[in-house]
């Protein structure tokens, strides 16, 4: 009896093994989600570029922008391929389906580019093939989809965010956020220095009014007179002051889950729909 | 009536109107069956938030149309843009799926034509980059077309009514669109 019961055991091992998953052919997801590098033509560095970028634009407005490589399609359409993969991984936010994936067919020299059901007004085929004309064609021909992904990606994001921003996003390239960086910790060293000179002004002039002084300070219309410390070492930024390249560190008013400004992306199809469509490789 | 007390007249009557009452009753709930269920997604959607294969039409019209404009620039276009607009013209017209598909199909053919004969002319740089921006557009929504859930629901009702009794009643098909 045990003996026919380890067999049956391992046949079903076997079976469910073979089994095919939903869609034949199409690649599981990757670890992060957001970049599946399965024809490792993509860099570290730009895989964690993306992922960190998701995280500000899951932030902003739910929207994913995934990078799916491979080497063959295994016999399919790169349409039918992309608009699987899209909705087996239910990219982009379930609310707005304003996900966006593009697939790389190295070996099959051809890509395609394939957006959300929410985004198909906002960003149309069409331009979504000016998009991948201009900015990954030219790299993607010559063999360096790591820079063409890259700055297809950069633009992408531009144009996603633009859709759900209020003010203007400005395109930056990635040399652009070690500025950003420097600035906002010089920001932070002089609100240090201003809040030590405070603290010494304060301290001071204390110093002075316990040697000496009215009563009258010490009552509570007094004290109301006193600008409250609160207000002076930590002044309130004015709504007018500018927010920087991205207003996506910040999160948006509608945000139910009071996220803070870091970003961290979850991770996972946040359960998006396309209806297909998109653009790809010209001259196919 | 004397002929009404003759017994087997009387049966045969009313099996005539048993199945009359089936016939009409059967057809009448499979129209209205595919009226509100297949018809309505084709029309306005399945949320019915006017995503659906009608608004898609409409689109594709749209960019035929557009391309028709950048053709009337240059001359070696014009029996080709003639062939867009009229294809375009029968597919606004068309009224019923089967009609709009056959309409869908010519359009297809004639913009093919028109892009092909753009793409040999000394386009200029904005030209050909909005011959190609309309041209993705026009293909695409027929991508989105052959997603879209209408076909599912078409498939559907035309299994019902390829099944016992429906199969009996003299009802049409529903068309799958590509």
């Amino acid at each position: 009896m045990k003996k026919i019961l380890k067999i049956w055991a391992l046949l079903v091992m076997i079976i469910s093994m073979a089994v095919p998953t939903a869609f034949a052919g199409i690649p599981e997801k990757s670890q992060s989600f957001y970049v599946a590098d399965y024809a490792n033509v993509i860099s570290q560095e730009t895989e964690n570029y993306i992922v960190e970028k998701n995280g500000q634009l899951e932030n902003l407005c739910g929207g994913q922008i995934v990078v799916v490589a491979v080497d063959f399609l295994d016999g399919m359409d790169i349409e039918d391929y992309a608009y699987k993969v899209f909705k087996e991984w239910q990219i982009g936010s379930a609310e707005k389906n304003n996900g966006v994936l593009l697939l790389l067919a190295i070996g099959e020299d051809n890509y395609w580019c394939i957006q959300g059901k929410g985004l198909e007004s906002e960003i149309s085929s069409g331009e979504i093939d000016d998009m991948l004309w201009e900015y990954l064609e030219e790299d993607f021909a010559s063999a360096d989809y790591d820079a063409g992904v890259r700055k297809f990606f950069d633009k992408m994001f531009v144009a996603v965010s633009e859709v759900y921003s209020e003010g203007d996003v400005t395109e930056t390239k990635s040399a652009d956020t070690g500025s950003v960086l420097r600035i906002i910790l010089l920001l932070i060293k002089i609100l240090v220095v201003v809040i030590i000179i405070v603290v010494i002004i304060k301290g001071t002039r204390k110093n002075r009014y316990d040697t000496g002084g009215t009563a009258e300070r010490r009552t509570d219309a007094g004290r109301t007179n006193r600008p409250s410390a609160r207000s002076v070492i930590m002044p309130r930024p004015s709504r007018t002051r500018s927010r920087g390249t991205y207003r996506t560190t910040r999160p948006t008013s509608g945000s139910s889950s009071g996220r803070t400004s870091v970003s961290r992306p979850s991770g996972r199809g946040g359960g998006g729909i396309s209806r297909g469509g998109g653009a790809g490789r010209r001259g196919r | 009536m004397k002929i009404l007390e003759n017994k087997a007249i009387c049966i045969v009557l009313a099996l005539a109107l048993v199945i009359a009452g089936f016939i009409i009753g059967g057809c009448r709930s499979l129209n209205s069956l595919y009226s509100s269920k297949v018809e309505k997604v084709f029309m306005t959607g399945e949320d019915g938030d006017g995503i659906c294969i009608e608004n898609d039409l409409a689109e594709r019209e749209t960019a035929a149309v557009n391309l028709c404009t950048i053709a009337s620039k240059y001359d070696g276009t014009k029996k080709q843009a003639d062939g867009v607009r009229e294809a375009a013209a029968e597919l606004s017209s068309a009224s019923s799926v089967a009609d709009k598909l056959e309409a869908n199909k010519n359009l297809d053919t004639a913009v093919e034509s028109l892009f092909n004969d753009l793409l040999g002319q000394q386009l200029s740089a904005s030209d050909e980059k909005y011959a190609r921006s309309l041209y993705t557009d026009f293909n695409s929504r027929n991508d989105t077309i052959s997603h879209d859930p209408y076909n599912r629901y078409a498939a559907q009702y035309n299994e019902i009514i390829a099944g016992f009794p429906a199969s009996l009643l003299p009802v049409k098909e529903a068309v799958i669109f590509y």
